[in-house]
């Protein structure tokens, strides 16, 4: 009949087809130094598409390399580099993470920093700087285990004219504000006539030193999160949103919208990602930056973080691997600077490059940058922390106190924090 | 009676054969990938490095030391309660609705089924901005038509699980297309033999319509039922992926288990997880089978000699 | 040989007829349809006022939020177009990845209708030992989660060579689903044993009856299967997202999810996007609706 030769040769066909597409993408083939090479590289996109021109210019100068870039979605990424490395199919380079560097599977640089003289101490030290114990940044355990080719941080931005007109005098680059201040001047600044909060920022964990809510080694939460510090910046922070000063965080999310708004000046400050200086000079804001706020008493900090690249101990192709890293610390970075105008990882690279340009916000930026110091790390952390998010709902509605909410959430936290603790150190 | 016994001898011989893709694909793809999810459940494996055996503590802890395992199993009963029922009776409405002969009733029917073609991603982000409590779309409809303090939604422990079930129900028009499938083979002599009898349109309903669906009822309440323990993608993408309602309001089973797996680095406890899912499940579905003979009509039935 | 008269087609009855006298009659009927015309229309805002929503979202310029404090169902002020322009060029390699979606999407529908219905003929009209059991097992198979047998099976497609291809996407739909084979049981129960009973006194084999009889009235249920395959598979990331690793045989439903980041989603894309692509869907759907009738209904059964 018809239908069956039909179907018989559409099913040969989707079989042909699905057999011929399996021609192994991007495998690498055998090489001596010299020859040619090709290495696999995941990523996902931030937003930029700048690795392309990077990878782009590396070739040109290493005609013997290629690089394969693959482009995973963010949200995702964990699950496919978790079965890659299962199935032994793990690339050559990749953005990288503490779980990876926690087992093992990367390697390190630090002979590769050495051989190429690479002076680190230019760079971010919040990411390259050697601690005591694992970090989200690029440091683990004394060894280095990737780099990156901007910085990313998390800033405050004012509207200086907001504050002239307002009479507030504006806030020291460094050391920032403390969290009374802030919302003193957010609600002098706010003005609802007009449609203007004072500031935005989001739940204090994300902006405040993780030192007001956990011990300095990460494993106590109790005592700590429901301490003074936090408690009394949780109670100011809450009744900055609950007297208008800031919008509630189910109005707008800083973090995601928090620029749009402030480049169309509704607001006189935010906490944000520091890479929306691009679209704020771009709005044409006269502004400025500084720190995030800090709690009373506990020593400023400020999240930092780059495209940690890295890559895998199982390459069969280190030398070129290194080549490429040590490529995308040093060229990389000005290539960055001068297509995309990022703050890149190495002062150096941007005091040589000018990338402040005069630009008064730029240079409070770089000033900033300089006190930039390793945070405490916390396995999971925003999960681990779930329940303080909770509280800070609560007190922001005025159900509960900060006192009271944090004394609930306390035991809670420590409980994840425990079994997180003891999930990151049962792996291996 | 010998050439029944050959008739019959032909008929599984031919059984097997209309079987045979599914049971090369049970051995082929199924049998080892359990065994070694049985065998993982024994285990601690975070993915990236090797597994290593620790008997039956997976169990041990799932039952006696694991706060987070019981949440999510209220958490999971809640939203089955609530849904299934509701999805089974609204989805029969809605079929009943798009089987009627008017005009323009195809653009009906593909209106219906647009939530089902939308990704996950997008219909989560639709309906956080809708479910918004204080500037959200939903809202501002309830408090214009006079509540002065609508429900918190997503934001609010008790209303966490009814804004998943919402959400899916937006999503329903989807399964309708099974109850039409199911309409089509109603006979219209029955009808007809009804209409002769002077039943009304409720009559029809009660004693042919809903009788003869009844196959595809039992359908759709098993799915439903299965559908219900294995909540996640809606419910992930709602929850903003990761962080579990207030107060663990959102702690679905699935997504515990999705966590433990690929946050938390353990993917054999959650594989013990899951076989705990599996055994309940079945338990549950294998009372319903056993009483469907009661309620079901199969106009083919070897098991009733039909 | 004999051969099975194709049994005469009458059209079912309009579910709104009742028998009363002609005026009253008119009046009712109209009433009736105005009523479920108003329903439908009702329901029909719920699920399109959403969409509206996400509409007027794809057509805001880049730097306009996207969630505003009052809701905007409609576009009033913001009409780029060129949202849609940008996401099928910039955006991602859209008619690469359409393609290969469709191929995965087609050969899946040919497998699933092909499997599913030989598996779910013998569970519906077929005798035989270990009948109950197998169905069973059928059964049990839809619970275990997927997230459980991901990564198990994940690694054993690995240890066949078949990483990087299409073929764990293809090949298991060939070997049927579970939920497809329970369904076409359930409906091809609903089907009248007298046919089968002809058939046999007339000598057709098993065979026969599923080819001739049986499948043709399946139409509306093949007709949901190839819908819902169709949908899984277009949607469908994490399938895509663990067996490919390179660009060229990436899915659409890959290029959407990476346009979503932590930070900086250009949201208006993203809805453009999403708009697009359930553009073939709705289209497949709407000229694929007349197969949902058929069965029984609009076949008369002859004495």
């Amino acid at each position: 009949m018809k239908w069956r030769r039909v179907f018989v040769a559409l099913t040969a066909l989707s079989m042909i087809a699905a057999a011929c597409s399996s021609d192994g993408g991007g495998g690498s083939s055998d090489s001596a130094s010299g020859e040619d090479v090709t290495l696999n590289f995941w990523l996902y996109k931030e937003g930029y598409g700048f690795i392309d021109q990077v990878v782009s210019a590396f070739e040109a100068a290493n005609p013997n390399i290629h690089i394969d870039v693959t482009n995973y979605p963010e949200t995702a990424y964990g699950v496919k580099m978790d079965t890659a490395l299962a199935a032994g199919k793990a690339p050559d380079l990749a953005l990288v993470g503490p779980e990876l560097m926690h087992a093992g599977l990367l390697l390190p640089l630090d002979n590769m920093v050495k051989e190429q003289g690479i002076d680190l101490s230019t760079f971010n030290q919040g990411i390259v700087g050697t601690s005591l114990g694992p970090t989200e940044s690029c440091s683990f355990d004394g060894k280095l285990y990737c780099l990156g080719s901007y910085t990313g941080m998390v800033a405050l931005f004012y509207n200086k004219d907001m504050f002239d007109a307002a009479g507030v005098p504006y806030p020291a680059a460094w050391p920032p504000m403390n969290v009374d201040q802030f919302v003193a001047d957010a609600c002098q600044l706010t003005d609802p006539d007009n449609q203007v909060w004072g500031a935005a920022y989001g739940d204090p964990i994300t902006f405040l030193p993780w030192e007001t809510v956990v011990s300095e080694d990460g494993h106590t939460a109790t005592g700590v999160v429901n301490g003074p510090a936090s408690v009394e910046a949780h109670e100011v922070l809450a009744k900055g949103m609950r007297d208008g000063c800031a919008p509630s965080l189910n109005i707008l999310d800083p973090w995601e919208q928090g620029t749009d708004y402030f480049a169309r000046g509704q607001l006189a400050m935010v906490v944000t990602d520091f890479q929306s200086l691009k679209k704020i000079e771009n709005a044409g804001i006269n502004y400025g930056v500084t720190g995030s706020p800090t709690a009373n008493g506990v020593e400023p900090w400020f999240n930092v973080w780059t495209d940690s690249i890295g890559a895998f101990a199982s390459t069969e192709h280190p030398k070129e691997a290194e080549a490429f890293i040590s490529f995308l610390a040093t060229e990389g970075q000005k290539l960055r600077v001068q297509d995309t105008g990022d703050l890149p990882l190495d002062t150096k690279v941007a005091k040589d490059l000018d990338w402040a340009g005069g630009i008064p916000g730029r240079e409070e930026g770089l000033e900033v940058l300089q006190n930039a110091r390793q945070g405490v790390f916390v396995p999971n952390r925003w999960d681990t922390f779930g329940p303080i998010f909770d509280a800070y709902a609560l007190i922001v509605n005025g159900d509960k106190s900060a006192q009271e909410a944090l004394n609930e959430a306390a035991p809670a936290i420590q409980e994840n924090l425990d079994k997180a603790w003891n999930d990151w150190n049962s792996q291996n | 009676m010998a050439k029944k016994g050959l008739m019959a001898r032909k008929e599984q011989r031919a059984a097997y054969l209309f079987l045979s893709p599914w049971l090369f694909g049970l051995a082929a793809f199924w049998i080892i990938p359990i065994i070694a999810s049985i065998a993982l459940s024994l285990s601690e494996y975070n993915i990236i490095t090797s597994p290593h055996f620790v008997g039956l503590e997976n169990y041990r802890e799932m039952l006696f030391d694991d706060r987070t395992f019981w949440v999510s199993i209220r958490v999971t009963l809640k939203f089955m309660v609530l849904s299934v029922p509701l999805y089974l009776v609204c989805g029969l409405i809605l079929s009943l609705l798009l089987n009627l002969k008017i005009r323009g009733i195809n653009f009906f029917r593909t209106i219906f089924f647009l939530p089902s073609v939308l990704s996950g991603v997008a219909v989560a982000v639709l309906w956080v901005a809708l479910l918004n409590p204080d500037v959200g779309a939903v809202n501002e409809l309830l408090r214009n038509l006079g509540m002065s303090d609508p429900p918190r939604w997503l934001d609010s422990p008790t209303w966490a699980v009814p804004s998943v079930v919402l959400v899916g129900l937006w999503g329903i028009g989807g399964g309708a297309i099974i109850y039409l499938s199911g309409l089509q083979n109603i006979s219209a002599q029955l009808y007809e033999a009804a209409l002769l009898d002077g039943a009304g349109p409720w009559q029809r309903f009660r004693y042919v319509t809903l009788p003869m669906l009844t196959p595809t009822l039992l359908f759709v309440l098993i799915t439903g039922l299965i559908d219900a323990f294995q909540v996640f993608d809606l419910a992930y993408v709602l929850s903003r992926g990761g962080n579990q309602g207030i107060g663990d309001s959102l702690q679905f089973y699935l997504i515990n288990l999705w966590n433990e797996a690929f946050q938390n680095g353990r993917y054999g406890y959650a594989s013990a997880l899951s076989w705990v899912l599996v055994l309940a499940a079945a338990a549950v579905i294998l009372i319903i089978f056993r009483t469907s003979g009661r309620w079901v009509y199969y106009e083919y039935d070897p098991e009733r000699g039909r | 040989m004999k051969t099975i008269e194709a049994p005469e087609r009458t059209p079912a009855p309009p579910e709104l007829e009742p028998v009363s006298n002609a005026g009253r009659y008119r009046r009712r009927r109209i009433s009736h349809k105005v009523l479920m015309y108003g329903l439908l229309l009702g329901l029909c805002a719920f699920i399109l006022l959403p969409v509206g929503w996400m509409l007027t979202a794809a057509l805001k310029p880049d730097l306009e939020p996207v969630f505003t404090p009052t809701p905007e169902w409609f576009p009033t002020k913001f009409w780029e177009w060129s949202n849609f322009h940008r996401v099928l060029t910039e955006s991602m390699p859209f008619l690469r990845y359409s393609i290969n979606t469709t191929i995965i999407v087609v050969a899946n529908i040919i497998g699933v209708l092909i499997s599913c219905s030989l598996v779910g003929f013998a569970f519906a009209r077929l005798r035989f030992r270990g009948s109950k059991v197998l169905f069973y097992i059928l059964i049990v198979t839809m619970l275990i989660p997927w997230q459980a047998l991901m990564v198990p099976q994940f690694l054993f497609f690995v240890k066949l060579g078949w990483y990087g291809t299409y073929l764990p996407l293809i090949v298991p739909s060939f070997t049927g689903t579970a939920f497809f084979i329970f369904l076409i049981r359930q409906y091809m129960r609903t089907i009248p044993k007298d046919l089968d009973d002809a058939a046999r006194v007339d000598g057709l084999n098993s065979w026969q009856i599923f080819w001739r009889i049986i499948l043709p009235l399946s139409t509306p249920v093949l007709t949901v299967c190839a819908v819902f395959t169709f949908l899984w598979n277009w949607n469908n990331l994490l399938g895509p997202l663990i067996y490919l690793d390179s660009d060229e045989k990436f899915t659409v439903a890959m290029g959407l999810a990476n346009l979503v980041t932590v930070s900086d989603t250009p949201w208006n894309l993203t809805m453009a996007a999403n708009l697009i692509t359930i553009l073939p869907c709705v289209i497949v759907y709407f000229f694929v609706q007349k197969k949902l009738i058929g069965g029984i209904a609009s076949v008369g059964l002859k004495g």
